[in-house]
């Protein structure tokens, strides 16, 4: 019934043209699976056997009479599938049913161990039963006399967030989130629980602290501008009435148990041997899974010597993921360290840009338990000879420590730490001496690296990065042009162009101009990012707009538009908080820019046609501008479905008006006119920039520092980054920490002059959502886990693609789909 | 000859029995004082089959269930099936229900009825439980006036809705005006699958009120599902589309504007949207439910399978994408939520068409709580925290299944306890 069968492929977030496919085991036999562990069968005797026993011959092929199984946590019908790995069939653990059946447990289980030592038993944490069901590991083979094995359970004082066995296998370790606790059980004999244990987890800990990782780099060419990563505020943390243990994760080397907290700040700490709360980390948020790293070195050369270790952890807020420092003897032990360039939104967290769901461990070349001194011994030499062809070096082969993340976009993706080939890679290698450490590689295709620690795994291999391949584009009302090499204007046109910049700023370089600075940018390959910018003279703010659901009431201080959109988070600055200093100093105070479309009535009105800007019926109708005077959000008086609010005196006059004649007289055109003549609801408007160009990325949007104060006005916080800026004034030079240039003065209004970042490498993955026929699967991955015996690495994907498996050496998921 | 004269021949119908379930479809509580239970539950069958000439809408009076199972056994389904022990009152609407709300007041259900493309309003007394909506002695049926609002002919625009509508949201037009004199006047939004959206505003107060069409939007996206009102007193709805066709992945948001003293030209408009992006698609939400002082709206979705937590006051990856802070996979074909409290702790019930089941969340930590099982269809889902219940519409076997919450913040657990009706032969939708 089962059958191997080449029918799906899952695909590659690599640019390089890797190809990639995919082992599913039968989804349609699986039922919401969020977790898998790995036993070892001795086939021949029916019993389970450590699981080194099962661990793969050199070319691949299993031991014989050894046969690994996957066992799969069903989380729906409370059941634990076992799936053999040799022969990728499903295992009927009760042939008396019709169909295949799977061992049952406990219902709504969430948790699931086994000893890779001592594999008689399988442990599997019930949330909704409130207990652990322990399964005598033989259940799962049918055909033995053992399969009729019950499955005992044991109660639970609460329920359990997680479950692990101790790194000796002697106890089982559970945490108790409504007790505020983690209870251990000891294992008595085999398969049996002896008395449960609760040990309290305190709700303190040190103040939140953040620090700067020493940079681990191998780039080829080793030459770039490198940005200098500041020292991130700690993020205040998260005030919890009570601690709420969660995610477990065993450090083996030190015998500590480590607690992730579902509320509190706190990565908790459990001396295994003592079982006593040692002081716990301040991750300044709750975390969700977390898993710790072994002891690495510092270096690719030898040069240092000291070693690093980490506990990475997801934000349980909003599934970023942040890196402790773990190292015993640093000082800066239990400190967040920053990963991302100033300016950014989480300059505190990997930027990977999708919230994750699940983190694993990926230690490969080298057994799982190498100490740095052996990540040292097995690290490649340039002189290394004897490599397969299929073994070298490249960005696909993962040789060392990674640590990979499910993210909730479907895919898994892979976080340098420390790679065994990066001495090896970009330059020649194999018995090869001579060259300099980047140049002539072996691999041709590897002529460009980009390894850092704690950043996502580049997957190119990109001739240049991070530059503005095709000419800028300015645009002026119909006319668009494209922009010399160096950015200037063709001869005889009027539309917006590029100064040159004398000196690209710190931790930027040239990515566009051929004799000039025209454009600069992120040369650093590692917080570069593919991005579309535009600045548009006198430019609308991209999330302020109301389509016909603005309104106007009228009050004792004059007009208030309101509009259902958040106009602080959209960066408005009004003519009340226009500060002297800072980006948000630059040209005048923000306006309102409204869009009207004349009904014959109004348009049979002189007034009104000056109000639209039309000097004759049937013109179109021109934005109608005038003062953002004060701006709201979110004022106790703003009345559903409004937040925003603009308030202007009623006799402020419009922009770009002329005087309006009338009876032999002249006057203003003013607010008042507006509302005569265009009333007081289903209004369009939006707010745009006065006298500067708005500078908005495709990735950035438009970046600000206006924050919603006490009474609701918008004002700028003069305390947040400066490089939060999007406003760039002629003439000026603009900087907003990614991109930098100068555009020309005399520019029209409504100039918009556009250009693209790419080149940027993309980040190393396996997309479980993409099949061959183009159709996306619906994925939400729960579970990445390693199986070092088998030298695969594995995701369970809660939706329709099962059991995914991947291979290391290279990076590659084999075409087999069951069924 | 009659062909050509263009005469339809009448067949014979078949009206609904009395008190029977027939595909229920949506399923609504009556109001209740804090700290009170529901009186009522209300049922709207959707004659999904066209079996009979009218889809039913009936009034259960939840003492009389709450009486029937103090005697049921502590263990297993309790089968109540005689539905009239229980029924109080009973109208007849259109077929292919697709939405049912009660009004702020609690007087009065709105319904819309696809086979009609309009609105139903009916009157509620809740006191007695019983329903108004022009019927007479003998013939329960609706009238006419009460199954097709007027159009508000007092603004000069004009007014047309057209579609299938397939889910409404309704609210306090005093909510929106600030006006005490708008005060027990209520407004209805209603979506259709075309992408229009309908406003209603009643034209007077009490239960003499009428709800007049006052508006209506066009240009939205297509394949709308469902809607909800929010915290916020905007309407968010939700759409479902494929691969390759319409693609939007955007949860929008509708706002309604009432002219001061003018609310006959009252209208509702776009005000908005959250992309959901990084996800493996969001191309398919069904429902949408609020927590947190409405800081988080939780999106049912079918692609994945599972609920999107969306923290509105967090920092999105990138910019206008909707800040997602959690996802929580659920059953097979996830069909409508609802939010409750239980014992100060925030939940949603989430019901599993396809997966034949209705899943349980905490909304902080978000996480699966519970699975109640045994269902052959959940769809529509009313909880009652006071008598800690959720009465589930199951909509295959035509019955309303009661799950026991008295568990769930204590013990994490849930108990599918009764049902109400007859269960429908399996093979009629299989």
């Amino acid at each position: 019934m089962m059958s191997s069968k080449t029918l799906a492929w899952v695909g590659f977030v690599l640019v390089c043209a890797c190809s990639s496919s995919g082992t599913f085991a039968n989804p349609r036999s699986f039922n919401r699976p969020t977790e898998v562990a790995f036993v070892c069968f001795d086939v021949v005797h029916s019993v389970a056997v450590p699981r080194a026993m099962c661990t793969l011959n050199a070319d691949g092929s299993a031991p014989v009479g050894f046969q690994m199984h996957a066992l799969v946590l069903q989380s729906t019908r409370g059941e634990v599938a076992a799936l053999n790995m040799i022969t990728y069939r499903l295992l009927d653990s009760d042939r008396r049913v019709p169909g295949f059946t799977f061992v049952p447990v406990g219902d709504s289980p969430v948790a699931m161990d086994v000893s890779p030592t001592d594999p008689s038993c399988v442990y599997v944490a019930n949330r909704s039963s409130t207990d652990i069901s322990v399964i005598d590991t033989r259940r799962f083979l049918s055909l033995t006399a053992a399969s009729a094995a019950a499955t005992v359970s044991y109660p639970l004082p609460s329920v359990p967030g997680d479950l692990r066995l101790d790194d000796q296998g002697r106890a089982l370790w559970v945490s108790l989130p409504d007790q505020s606790a983690v209870a251990r059980i000891p294992l008595t004999t085999t398969c049996e629980l002896g008395a449960l244990e609760v040990i309290s987890v305190s709700n303190t800990g040190p103040a939140a602290t953040s620090a700067v990782d020493r940079p681990l780099v191998r780039t080829c060419p080793s030459s770039y501008s490198p940005v200098t990563l500041p020292v991130a505020a700690p993020r205040v943390p998260t005030v919890s009435s009570a601690a709420e243990p969660g995610a477990l994760e065993i450090d083996a080397r030190d015998r500590v148990l480590l607690v992730g907290d579902r509320r509190a700040p706190w990565v908790h700490r459990i001396d295994l041997q003592t079982r006593t709360e040692l002081a716990a980390m301040n991750a300044g948020v709750p975390t969700a899974d977390l898993i710790v790293t072994p002891e690495m070195p510092d270096d690719y050369d030898g040069s240092v010597s000291t070693t690093s270790r980490f506990v990475y952890a997801i934000d349980a807020t909003d599934g970023s993921i942040l890196v402790l420092d773990y190292a015993t003897a640093s000082p800066t032990f239990g400190s967040v360290l920053t990963l991302n360039i100033a300016g950014s939104s989480r300059t505190d967290r990997i930027g990977i840009g999708v919230p994750a769901r699940s983190l694993g461990l990926v230690v490969s070349g080298v057994p799982t338990d190498s100490t740095a001194d052996a990540l040292e011994a097995a690290r490649c030499s340039p002189q290394d000879v004897g490599r397969p062809d299929s073994q070298r070096p490249s960005p696909g082969m993962l040789r060392g420590v990674f640590a990979a993340t499910a993210l909730a976009d479907g895919s898994v993706r892979f976080i340098d730490l420390y790679d065994l080939d990066a001495p090896c890679r970009g330059r020649s290698f194999g018995g090869v001496t001579g060259g300099d450490s980047c140049g002539s590689p072996t691999i041709a295709s590897d002529q460009f690296v980009y390894i850092r620690r704690h950043l996502p795994r580049s997957a190119g291999l990109m001739l240049d990065f991070a530059v503005v391949p095709t000419a800028p584009t300015s645009t002026l009302i119909t006319a668009n042009v494209s922009l010399d090499a160096d950015g200037r204007r063709p001869s005889g046109s009027i539309v917006a162009e590029f100064a040159s910049v004398d000196a690209c700023p710190a931790g930027m370089g040239r990515i566009y101009g051929q004799n000039t600075n025209a454009i600069c940018g992120i040369r650093d390959p590692f917080f570069a990012s593919n991005e579309t910018w535009s600045a548009v003279f006198d430019g609308p703010l991209p999330l302020s707009r109301t389509t016909a659901g603005g309104r106007v009431r009228i009050e004792s201080d004059g007009a208030h538009f309101w509009s259902p959109v958040d106009l602080c988070e959209a960066g408005v600055v009004s003519a009340f908080a226009k500060p002297a200093q800072g980006p948000e100093s630059l040209g005048a105070a923000d306006v309102v820019s409204m869009i009207v479309d004349m009904t014959s009535v109004q348009e049979a009105r002189p007034v009104c046609r000056a109000v639209a800007g039309t000097s004759a019926i049937g013109e179109p109708e021109l934005p109608i501008l005038f003062d953002a005077q004060h701006v709201f959000s979110g004022r106790p008086s703003a009345r559903n479905p409004y937040v925003g609010e603009v308030v202007v005196p009623l006799d402020a006059p419009l922009l770009s008006r002329a005087p309006f004649a009338e009876g032999g007289s002249s006057r203003a055109l003013t607010v008042a006119d507006v509302i005569d003549c265009f009333g007081t609801d289903a209004l369009t408007f939006e707010i745009r920039t006065q006298g500067v160009f708005t500078v908005v990325g495709s990735r950035t949007g438009f970046a600000h520092r206006v924050v919603r104060a006490a009474d609701g006005a918008c004002v700028v916080d003069a305390n947040l980054d400066a490089s939060r800026a999007a406003r760039a004034a002629a003439d000026q030079r603009f900087d907003n920490g990614r991109v930098s240039f100068v555009l020309s003065g005399n520019v029209p209004l409504g100039s918009e002059v556009r250009f693209t970042i790419a080149g940027v490498p993309s980040q190393l993955g396996v997309d479980l959502a993409s099949s061959a026929s183009g159709v996306r699967f619906q994925t939400l991955p729960s579970t990445v886990v390693l199986s070092p015996e088998l030298r695969r690495f594995y995701a369970v994907d809660t939706q329709r693609r099962g059991l995914v498996e991947m291979g290391l050496s290279p990076l590659s998921v084999t075409n087999v789909q069951l069924e | 000859m009659l062909i050509l004269s263009g005469c339809d021949i009448p067949g014979p119908t078949i009206s609904p029995p009395a008190h029977a379930l027939n595909f229920p479809v949506s399923v609504a509580l009556s109001q209740a004082a804090p700290g009170s239970p529901s009186r009522y539950l209300l049922v709207g069958s959707s004659n999904f089959d066209l079996r009979y000439d009218q889809g039913a809408l009936l009034s259960l009076d939840l003492d009389a269930v709450e009486a029937a199972l103090a005697s049921c056994p502590a263990t297993g389904e309790c089968a109540l099936e005689d539905v009239s022990q229980f029924a109080v009152s009973e109208v007849f609407v259109g077929s292919f229900m697709s939405d049912l709300q009660f009004s702020p007041q609690g007087d009065r259900v709105y319904a819309t009825i696809r086979s009609e493309s309009n609105l139903s309003w009916i009157g509620f007394d809740a006191t007695t439980g019983s329903l108004s909506c022009g019927q007479t002695q003998g013939d329960p049926r609706c009238d006419d006036a009460h199954r097709a609002a007027r159009v508000e002919t007092g603004c000069a625009r004009s007014v047309g809705l057209s579609g299938d509508p397939t889910g409404l949201a309704v609210g306090r037009l005093e909510d929106l005006t600030g006006s005490a004199s708008d005060s027990g006047r209520d407004f209805v939004v209603s979506v259709q699958r075309n992408g229009t959206a309908g406003l209603f505003l009643d034209n007077g107060a009490g239960a003499q009120r009428e709800p007049l069409l006052t508006h209506v939007a066009t240009g939205l996206p297509r394949d709308v599902i469902h809607a909800r009102l929010g915290p916020d007193q905007r309407v968010w709805f939700t759409t479902a589309t494929l691969d390759g066709t319409r693609q939007n992945r955007t949860l929008l948001q509708l706002g309604v504007d009432v002219p001061d003293g003018h609310s006959e030209c009252a209208s509702v408009f776009s005000s908005g949207g959250l992309r959901l992006a990084g996800l493996a698609t969001g191309l398919d939400n069904r429902d949408v439910a609020f927590s947190h002082g409405g800081s988080f709206v939780h999106v049912l979705s079918r692609q994945p399978e599972g609920v999107v937590n969306v923290n509105l006051e967090g920092l999105p990856f990138l910019s206008g994408d909707a800040p997602i802070d959690s996802v929580v996979p659920v059953g097979f074909g996830p069909s409508r939520m609802a939010s409750f409290t239980l014992a100060g702790h925030e939940y949603l019930a989430a019901t599993c068409f396809d997966a034949r089941n209705v899943w349980f969340l905490a909304t902080e930590p978000a996480g699966v709580e519970a699975v109640a099982s045994g269902f052959d269809g959940a769809f529509d889902v009313a909880v009652d925290p006071v008598r800690q219940r959720a009465y589930v519409g199951d909509f295959r076997s035509s019955v309303i299944r009661i799950v026991d919450l008295s568990q769930l913040a204590t013990r994490h657990e849930v108990r599918l306890m009764a049902r109400i009706g007859q269960l429908r032969p399996k093979a009629v939708l299989q």
